[in-house]
């Protein structure tokens, strides 16, 4: 049995191990991409290298046989800066968004693609509650907000952006009162956005906000959910801040969004003085929402800017709050925001390719906010929570445009109308689904095709992706590293 | 176009050649063969009636650069693009072969008779650029010559029918007549000057016998014939015509009968007054081996793995025995062990020749030790360096060596079953081949017990179907096996789990055909030969700016510059010598200054360059060697087999940089960015291929930075990179027109006597006007 050292730890594995196997047994992580329990090996992505002390030589661990008296060094800058190659490389070659361009742009970050196929499958609780989680005040910001993720729709290449902001509003406003986002009702049904009844009953420590505009309320919501106490304080009588200077907001839409915050458990504490000594004992964290920070409050104290553009106000509270809760945990500060793979300005082929995701012959017949929302073109990833190419490019820090290429690659998606959808741009042919089709005995399964850097995944033949995936979709959707097979209709957020 | 085939057809084939899924490449090409191209129907069958699946015969089909997938023309034109054509303009060939052919989408003219396509090398390097039309190549093709070329093929070619030689059994032989029937001399035209020959002795009722003889290395002066008289000094002749040979034989040979004598006199002088046929004297291609240029291409070579070149007859089994063939085997039989063989290899010093310079004994002990029931030999003849051709001149000219390596091999590491991977480019040597091991099979030289010795040995043919990658060896076992070529991580290697998962011995097609020799001679000999850590020669393919191309076997440890200079001449044309490329696309190129530099393993690697197959390919002062790493990179990206991230995606980054460079689009900072990525391409690679591919980029930007930032700032010092010169001419212009003849788009106007000009608008720097201009009137900027 060879025994060897992985990063300094003693590992005993069986004769035939990898070096992957050896560092899994003292728990180190090696990051693969082509690498899957139970197939041989492909060692075609080479992200797993690690340094062979020994020779210097950079091997990959999925393939490399573990050897008596190895010395393996997983984690040296030699072995990240290697890595750091592999996914730049990768990326220059990926086509797609991990993002859409219209969540990009939302300061709040809502997750428009998804509250826009909740609302075209008619949940319009889903897309509410969607609304809601990401920009707390969304009917508010329905009348308020310049709407920049518009200007970011890649359906105005085609006809005209959607009306993002009108469907947030419409889905939110006036939902307070015996609607479906009334927190009686409020069960383990709201999984799907990441709330639940326990995830959000109170932790013992609470956070005093002083501020109660955009950014005061946002930060509230956001604290709530993540399961603090929070107590809200303005001189003001009412709630709202900057909010109730705006001419174009009727009051009762702000109201009834601060009612519904207060039934989330936020307190208001309002109309009176503040005490910066009671802000400061009774709570654990303090948070100043204000449009400017004095700097004379608190050494420990956060702040969130109270910005003129109400839902760039709300962001900075939606980060304020995740800073608290990082210190109150304990945690370092982290500004690692995830890595966004970005295709930029579709050709119009693409647009068009991209077209074919909208059911268009359905729209006629829905409802009109069901109809605007399914003229969404679908231009986010399908996979963009479980992509390991995505994972693996935040961890280490990869830069897109650190090779360019000359010419971007075609957005392309195969298996329009099918229930697995194929997009070649963001295969990193690992060679994965070719295997497993293989395995499961599929008749026709897929294959590389092609050769170098033109080598593309296909149905022999040119038949159906659905011919070629008859037994063994689900496998191989679930062992894609990346977005390139996915299930058209599944979501993952 | 409709799949409208035969499936009877296919049928046949597959019940021939075999049902089971290592049998996929061949079916593949003998459909292709049939239907000349590969119809979708024909595929579907062949999934239908075998083990070979959808998706194996659609990735396999897809991999290999052999197999189309749609028609293609009547006759298929070949322009080669290998590097020696490459740096004597094979790109302006391609493009005025589609200009003449009216070619403008596709690859396929409008009357579906040509179908025109790049092919990586024809192994005719030194008559390049080089065409192949169907079987007829034509060497030393210029723009200008391309129609003629083409209507040549039409009228000469394209219906003709292979005349038979009646041979006269009477009479004593007065002679023999040597004629090269490598594929240099057969490109050359070797096979029109047997016919020729044929047809003078058979009218003149000469019994002279007629030999085919492989390769002599001259191939810088194909074709060559060379008549052997009894009791006279052998004289050869160079660059003969078809049209010589009456004169040739004339002059050595006369027949019995007077009459005859003089009614073939007679008549020729009878045509020659009426055709007004002002003809050379063969006398002036006549060279004698004393001769000087002759004697240095001579003197510093030393023949193992090509003895006997021009002399031995390639398929002739009972001379290459009488020439002391497979004496090695019985000694080996009969007087050794097999761990006594591979001291006696280990002492020789021999290292493997396909470029990775591993030793051979140790190698061949690794697979001896092996434990397995069933071991492989395999002869990696798969050539892909698109500049060099000695092992397709290795098996053209001594199949009978290479075979018999393979049976000294085979005894010392117990393998009873072989294939020959031939590159399919080289069919000739494919046929040669076949032919030995038929006559050694029907000898008793192969098979089972050889020779009473209790050692079986079974060979068979395996032709590649055109992929570079497939040279690397666990490629080559993957294509063996019908899959896609592509490697897979070693160890283990395949010495100790190869094809089928059991231990194979690969070695190189020259590395077999110096084990004779070896044994013959013995390990010290070999030895002697050659430096401290490479022993014995190296077979080079000499080719590019030379005066004399051809091929060479060198003992290890010359200089580049002796090569260059007493080998080959000297650079040609009157140029600078600049450097050499050496190793092909996983070599380097090594500048003029370190002409000094010996050739071996590892001074090679000391440089930056490699021993690679053998590719030698001079350069001189007018290539450009931005452009030079940009072709070599062009190449492996086109022959990356796609499968490992830096291969794949990383010589794709690396060639937009260079291709940007030579366009006159670079920008700061792209010298660097190549360094990075060859960095990461070199040093995570799966295999040989990718981790050589970045050597001819980094050789270049080591020793010629300055060019490359020369094309930052917008010029090209050698005056080569299209997008960054142009063409114009000086006062000195006498008025000649011949520029104005020889271009190819009528951009060159003026009046007799007076200074011509160029319209820069349609020039497209083919550089034909600066090669012809009598007065250097031409200049590049």
């Amino acid at each position: 049995m060879p025994e060897l050292r992985i990063n300094g730890l003693p590992a005993k594995v069986d004769e035939g191990a990898t070096v992957l196997d050896a560092a899994e047994l003292v728990f180190v992580d090696i990051p693969t991409l082509c690498h899957m329990k139970g197939c041989e090996p492909e060692t075609s992505c080479m992200l797993c290298v690690v340094k062979n002390v020994a020779t210097g030589q950079l091997i990959p661990a999925c393939s490399a046989k573990a050897v008596d008296g190895m010395e393996i060094d997983t984690e040296c800058a030699e072995v990240q800066s290697a890595r750091r190659d592999i996914l730049n490389l990768l990326l220059s070659e990926h086509v797609g968004d991990c993002e859409a361009p219209c969540t990009r742009i939302c300061p709040a970050h809502l997750d428009i693609p998804l509250m826009l196929r909740a609302i075209e499958h008619g949940n319009l609780e889903s897309a509410a509650w969607i609304a809601k989680r990401d920009l707390a005040i969304p009917a508010t910001l329905g009348h308020v907000c310049p709407a920049p993720c518009e200007k970011g729709c890649r359906r105005a290449q085609v006809d005209e952006a959607i009306t993002i902001r009108d469907l947030h509003r419409e889905v939110t406003e006036g939902s307070t009162e015996g609607s479906v986002l009334c927190f009686n009702v409020f069960s383990e049904k709201h999984h799907f956005i990441g709330l639940t009844p326990k995830s959000m009953t109170p932790k013992s420590k609470s956070v005093a906000v002083i501020g109660s505009g955009p950014a005061g309320l946002s930060c509230a919501w956001k604290l709530i959910q993540l399961g603090y106490g929070c107590t809200v304080f303005d001189e003001a009588p009412k709630a709202g801040g900057v909010l109730r200077e705006h001419n174009s907001l009727p009051m009762d839409v702000l109201d009834d969004e601060v009612d519904w915050l207060a039934q989330a458990g936020v307190e208001f504490s309002l109309g009176a003085p503040i005490s910066m000594h009671e802000a400061a004992d009774g709570f654990d964290g303090i948070v100043f929402a204000e449009t400017e920070f004095s700097g004379t409050h608190f050494a420990d104290a956060f702040y969130a800017e109270e910005h003129k553009l109400a839902v760039k106000a709300v962001a900075n509270g939606k980060a304020a709050a995740v800073a608290v809760d990082r210190f109150l945990k304990g945690e370092p500060p982290s500004n690692k925001e995830p890595f966004d793979s970005k295709t930029g300005k579709l050709r119009e082929s693409e647009v068009q390719e991209l077209t074919k995701n909208c059911a268009t012959v359905e729209q006629a017949g829905m409802p009109a906010p069901q109809a605007e929302a399914a003229r969404c073109l679908h231009c986010d990833c399908r996979k963009a929570v479980s992509c390991k190419l995505r994972k693996y490019a935040t961890q280490y820090g990869a830069n897109q445009r650190e090779f360019p290429a000359d010419e971007r690659g075609h957005v392309q998606l195969i298996g329009h109308d099918e229930a697995v959808v194929f997009e070649p741009g963001k295969c990193i042919k690992c060679g994965l689904c070719v295997k497993i089709t293989k395995r499961a005995g599929e008749e026709l399964g897929v294959t590389f095709v092609g050769r170098g850097y033109n080598t593309r995944v296909a149905v022999p033949f040119e038949e159906a992706l659905q011919d070629g995936l008859r037994e063994a979709a689900t496998e191989c959707v679930e062992a894609c590293p990346t977005g390139a097979l996915a299930f058209r209709n599944v979501e993952e957020r | 176009m409709n799949d409208e085939i035969d499936i009877l057809e296919v049928d046949r084939i597959v019940e021939s050649i075999g049902r089971d899924s290592a049998s996929v490449i061949p079916v593949l090409q003998a459909m292709q063969k049939t239907f000349k191209f590969l119809p979708e129907a024909a595929l579907r069958r062949v999934c239908e009636i075998s083990d070979i699946t959808p998706a194996q015969i659609e990735g396999v089909a897809s991999f290999f650069s052999q197999f189309r997938r749609s028609p293609v023309g009547k006759h298929m034109i070949s322009v080669c693009d290998g590097t020696a054509c490459h740096v004597k303009g094979s790109e302006a060939v391609y493009y005025s072969v589609l200009k003449d052919l009216g070619i403008k989408d596709g690859d396929t003219d409008a009357d579906g008779l040509f179908t025109v396509q790049k092919v990586a090398c024809l192994g005719c390097c030194t008559l390049a650029p080089a065409v192949q039309i169907d079987e007829t190549t034509y060497g030393h093709v210029r723009t200008d010559t391309v129609s003629d070329m083409i209507t040549d093929f039409i009228e000469n070619e394209a219906n003709r029918i292979p005349r038979k030689f009646q041979g006269l059994e009477d009479g004593i032989s007065m002679g023999e007549v040597r004629v090269g029937l490598g594929s240099c001399c057969v490109a050359g035209g070797s096979a029109k000057i047997r016919e020729a020959l044929e047809e003078e002795l058979e009218s003149l009722k000469c019994k002279v016998d007629i030999k085919p003889v492989g390769c002599v290395g001259m191939c810088h002066r194909t074709p060559l014939v060379e008549v052997v008289i009894p009791g006279e000094e052998p004289v050869l002749y160079a660059k003969v015509k078809p049209e010589d040979i009456p004169e040739i034989v004339e002059r050595h040979f006369w027949s019995d009968s007077p009459f005859i004598k003089v009614r073939a006199a007679t008549e020729r002088w009878l045509k020659k007054l009426y055709t007004d046929e002002a003809r050379n004297v063969p006398d002036r291609y006549s060279i004698n081996v004393r001769d000087e240029p002759v004697a240095d291409f001579l003197s510093r070579q030393k023949h193992i793995a090509t003895e006997h070149g021009g002399v031995l007859n390639p398929s002739d089994m009972e001379e290459y025995k009488r020439l002391g063939g497979f004496k090695a085997i019985k000694d080996v039989f009969f007087k050794n062990d097999p761990g006594g063989l591979i001291s006696t290899i280990d002492k020789s010093g021999l290292r493997g020749r396909g470029g990775g310079g591993f030793p051979t004994g140790k190698k061949w002990d690794i697979v001896r030790k092996a434990p397995g029931e069933k071991k492989y030999i395999v002869a990696n003849g798969d050539e892909g360096d698109p500049g060099a051709f000695m092992d397709r001149m290795i098996m053209e000219s001594y199949p009978y060596r290479v075979i018999e390596g393979m049976l000294i091999a085979s005894f010392a590491v117990g393998a009873t079953e072989g294939v020959l991977y031939v590159r399919a480019e080289y069919p000739l040597a494919v046929k040669r081949i076949r032919q030995a091991l038929a006559d050694m099979e029907a000898a008793g030289l192969l098979g089972d017990n050889i020779m009473g010795s209790g050692h079986s040995l079974s060979l068979k043919i395996f032709e590649g179907a055109g992929a570079f990658v497939c040279g690397e060896e666990s490629a080559l076992i993957a294509s063996l096996e019908g899959r896609r070529g592509m490697p897979n991580y070693r160890p283990p290697f395949p010495a100790e789990k190869g094809l089928n998962g059991c231990p194979t011995l690969v070695n190189n097609a020259e590395t077999f055909s110096v084990l004779p020799w070896i044994i013959r001679n013995g390990a010290e000999e070999f030895a002697k030969l050659g430096t401290d850590r490479s022993k014995g020669t190296k077979v080079f393919s000499l080719a590019g700016k030379v005066e004399r191309g051809g091929l060479i076997e060198v003992p290890m440890g010359i200089t580049i510059r002796e090569v260059v200079e007493q080998i080959g001449g000297g650079v040609a044309d009157g140029r600078t010598f600049k450097a050499v490329q050496i190793g092909g696309p996983s070599g380097g190129c090594i500048p003029a200054s370190l002409g000094d530099t010996t050739v071996d393993f590892e001074a090679l690697s000391e440089v930056g360059a490699m021993m690679g197959s053998g590719g030698f390919v001079v350069l001189d002062d007018r290539d450009c060697m931005v452009e030079m790493a940009r072709y070599f990179l062009s190449f492996t990206q086109s022959e990356s087999c796609g499968k490992c991230t830096p291969c794949r995606v990383g010589t794709k980054r690396m060639l937009e940089i260079l291709t940007r460079l030579c366009k006159g689009q670079g920008k700061q900072g792209d010298i660097e960015k190549l360094e990075q990525l060859a960095k990461t391409v070199k040093g995570q690679s799966l295999c040989g291929l990718g981790k050589t591919a970045p050597n001819p980029v980094l050789t270049t930007i080591k020793y010629f930075r300055e060019e490359f930032e020369a094309h930052i700032e917008g010029r090209c010092p050698a005056g080569k990179c299209a997008k960054l010169i142009t063409y114009s001419i000086t006062d000195d212009c006498i008025g000649c027109a011949k520029c104005a003849a020889e271009c190819p788009v009528d951009a060159i106007s003026g009046e007799p006597y007076s200074v011509f000009e160029i319209d820069p608008e349609l020039c497209v720097r083919c550089d034909n006007c600066r090669q012809i201009c009598p007065v250097d009137a031409v200049v590049v900027e």
